[in-house]
This record gives structure tokens, sequence and C-alpha cells, in this order.
């Protein structure tokens, strides 16, 4: 257990440190891998969406995004900080806290915005 | 003029304690439960997620017909209570009185004592010893010690300032966002209980206290509330504090104190 | 005469370097401390400045002082939330 745990930590200091790189490189994640990953957007964990396994149900499915969102930019904002709309959302602000690079934000609202 | 600002000043503190008061706070927490779920009665809150979703209390029963995995342990736990000589310890001597008196605030020490801190001081006054806060035996002898309490109810007694003082800063730890993830325990277990996190259904703080310490089949073991705090606060992404220090000490006399008047169990058992 | 000049500019490129990264450090080390002293510190915080310091002592510079402003901006975003926590409560 305490093996499983450092070495996932070390994947995550891993994945910090060398995002640019691996972005960079032969293996490019695609915007699904990093909206399902669960180390990832884990976006999953709280939406409904097409084409993604065991969704949870906390937030609200993303579907007709275009429809929802004329404006791509307003999504965007959304992912990167959804406390600005509400303060009270459980939603990790994860531009703001730097849970997502802003590469990863851009590739996640372009996979979510296609739904 | 001066007493009418010394009456002023008096309402005032009092509309301050008034807001620390338990027994309005735990109206309004169980009320929110049962609009959230309004198909689930207060005393099954007892049982977490099980009162919540059926297919998982039909497993959640079968675990309990048969030997649940943590009965080997618990039994355990009570010859260590023994052998230890934790029942010489006047905190403990009668266990059942023992679950059902923490956590309490000593006005002595001006602190909230937990059973867990209650068996780690007699652990270390009968064998001189330090006991870890858990898991492994201090997670045993606890569930043991509140296994003799079943089917009584959670009474947690907040009346003192101090008390009053140590149950508004748990609360305060309970309701504020924390972490990379900023979540609060509030976020996952009041507000979105019931609902679905991938798989995992959200499990209502009404009721978390009533079956300390769990058996976890994550863990695949017995672990103590603080065991949990401190894997909840790493999920949000947030540091967590050393188990059994003041503010988890605190945390748990709130959030023990949102569960008064619901039954401990001996089901154990969780995902 | 020339090559002492850039001997001494790269020196003097050097302790900017160093001066800079350890104000970077400093930044995040002072709110790390600051944030585990009200019980509001992130999970990772002290390992990325570990990391940070390692990286730094291998040479890697732009790397360190990345991760050094990352786990600076990290304390920024706890001290902010440090004060919204203070009011916190229920919302029924």
């Amino acid at each position: 257990m305490k093996k499983t745990i450092s070495s996932i930590s070390a994947v995550a200091v891993l994945a910090a440190l060398f995002v640019m790189p691996l972005e960079a490189g032969a293996k490019e994640m695609t915007g699904e891998e990093i909206t399902f990953g669960r180390k990832l957007g884990n976006c999953l964990a709280c939406h409904m969406i097409p084409g993604g396994n065991l969704p949870g149900t906390i937030g609200p499915p993303l579907l007709a995004m275009k429809a929802r969102f004329p404006d791509k930019a307003v999504l965007r904002a959304q992912i990167w900080d959804a406390t600005v709309k509400n303060p009270n959302t459980i939603m990790p602000p994860f531009g703001k806290h730097q849970a997502l690079t802003e590469k990863q934000i851009d590739k996640i609202t372009d996979y979510i915005y296609t739904k | 003029m001066k007493k009418l600002i010394t009456a002023a000043v008096g309402l005032s503190f009092l509309v301050g304690v008034a807001s620390a008061d338990v027994a309005s706070d735990q109206k309004a927490f169980i009320n929110h439960f049962k609009t959230i779920l309004p198909k689930v009665e207060f005393a099954e809150f007892s049982n977490g997620v099980y009162a919540v979703d059926e297919g998982s209390r039909e497993q959640f029963e079968e675990i309990l017909d048969g030997i649940p995995p943590y009965e080997g342990a618990v039994e355990k736990g009570g010859k260590e209570y023994l052998k230890f000589g934790l029942n010489k310890c006047a905190s403990l001597a009668d266990p059942a009185a023992a679950r059902i008196k923490h956590p309490y605030f000593d006005e002595a020490s001006q602190q909230v004592v937990t059973l867990e801190s209650a068996i780690k001081k007699c652990y270390a006054k009968q064998t001189g010893k330090k006991l870890g806060s858990k898991k492994g035996k201090i997670a045993r002898i606890s569930a043991w010690i509140s296994d003799q309490a079943v089917g009584k109810k959670i009474n947690v007694i907040v009346k003192s300032a101090g008390a009053k003082a140590a149950y508004a800063k748990g609360k305060a730890t309970f309701y504020a966002k924390r972490g990379q993830f900023n979540m609060s325990c509030a976020d996952c277990h009041v507000y979105n209980a019931g609902k679905k996190a991938r798989a995992d259904i959200l499990s209502p703080a009404l009721g978390h206290t009533t079956h300390v310490p769990m058996y976890r089949a994550k863990w695949a073991g017995l672990g103590t509330l603080h065991r949990r705090y401190g894997g909840c606060y790493k999920n949000m992404r947030a540091k967590p504090l050393k188990a059994q220090t003041e503010a988890y000490r605190n945390l748990e006399f709130f959030h023990q104190a949102m569960s008064n008047g619901l039954e401990i169990t001996d089901a154990r058992y969780r995902k | 005469m020339k090559k002492i000049l850039i001997i001494a500019l790269s020196v003097f490129a050097l302790s900017v370097q160093a001066d800079s990264f350890k104000s970077a450090i400093k930044a995040a080390e002072t709110g790390y401390k600051a944030n585990l002293a009200v019980n509001m510190a992130w999970r990772d915080t002290g390992k990325m400045i570990k990391q940070a310091k390692k990286l730094y002592a291998a040479g890697k510079t732009d790397a360190a002082m990345a991760l050094a402003h990352k786990a600076h901006t990290q304390t920024v975003n706890a001290t902010k939330q440090t004060a919204l926590a203070k009011n916190a409560g229920p919302l029924f």
C-alpha cells in the first residue's frame, strides 16, 4: 500500500515536472485522455459525459455544450475557476489552483465542446 | 445610556453564543438530510450509504450475516483491553459508559477529550509505551470498547463557554474549503450526500460517527475516525493534520454532536 | 580584458540567478509555514519546495525556478482560502 502511495506521488511529481516535455513528446495526450484520466481532469468523477464509463452524479451532465455555452471562452473560464460564478461550488478551480496546465484546460475545453 | 449599551452588548453576546448551539445546529442539519434524502428514516443514518442505496445494502447485509472481516480484530481488541490493564483507568473502566462519555470537553485542560485520546493516555500510563492513533491496536481496542455500547445513543454535551468555542472551531473546520481542490467536508458529505463520485456513493455526515472505528475494504482493516479525516484531507489535496491533534479533536466534537440521538452500531463495514 | 569582462559578467549573471531562486524559494517557504500554522497547507507544497531545491542543486535552474514559483502560488491560494475559512458555515 505504501509503495502504491509513493509511486502515485512519484508519478504526480514527475507529471508536474515533465508535463511540458511530455506534451511535446511523441505520446501527446488527447483531450479525451486528459478529460477522463483519474489523475488529470477526472471530469467523470462528477459529470456524465457521452463515451465515458461510470460517471458520477454530482455535477450536471456535459451535453449540448455548444447550445449551453455559445461562447466557448465562457466554458473554459468555468473549468479554469468555477468559484467565480458560484463561490460555494464543489468544483475545483482547476486553472486558478494549477491542478491542470493551461494547455490541458484548452484540450479539455475543446473535447467537452464537441459533446 | 450606559445601561442601554450594556444591554446591547449583552444581547449581541447572547446572539453569538446562540450561533454555537448544538440543538438548533443539529435541527437544521437533520432537516437538510430529510430534504435531500426524504426516504431515509432518522435512525437509519447509522448505516451510512447502505441506508441510501439498496443494491449496496444487500451486499452489506450479506457481509454482516456471515462473519464480518473485522470480527477477529475486535475480539483481539477486547483481550488487549484487559492485557494492557486499560480497565484500571477510571476513564475506561466501564467501556460502554466510556464510549458514550467521549468526546467531551475537559474544563481543566480546556481541551476536547476523544475516546482514542483517553485510550492513548491510559495505555501510556499502564505500559509506559506510546500507542498509535490510526490503525492496529488502537483501532481494535476502540472498536471493542464501542461494541460494548451498541444500541446506546450518541450524546455529545456542549455546555460551557470553552466547550462552545471548541465546537465552533470544529464546525468551521467542517465547513471550510481547503486544499488544491478547494473542497470542504460538507461539500461531499452534506450537500452532495447520496450522490455518486464515479461509482462511489457519498456518505451522509449524519450518522458518520456511529460505527467508528470502521473497517474499510479499501484499507483491508480497521481504522479510526482520525485516520479517515487524514484520508479525506489528502483527497482534497490538503495536507493532513496529525491524528488526535487539537483541530481534529474539535472537528470530531462537532462531527459527533451532529449525530446526537443516533444509536451506536457494531456494523463497521464500509467500502 | 574581454575575457575578464565575460567572466565577470557570467559570474554576475549566476549570482543574480542564485539570488532570484533564493528569494523565490524563501517566498514559498514563508507562505508554506504560515499555511501550516493555521492547518490550511496544501498536500504537495512541501514536496514541491524540496524538489525545487534538489533541481537547483543539480544545476537545473529554470525547472527549479518554475517549481518554486508554483509552490509559492499554492501558498498564496491557500492563504486566500484561510481568509474565507474564518466565516465558513452551513449554507442552510
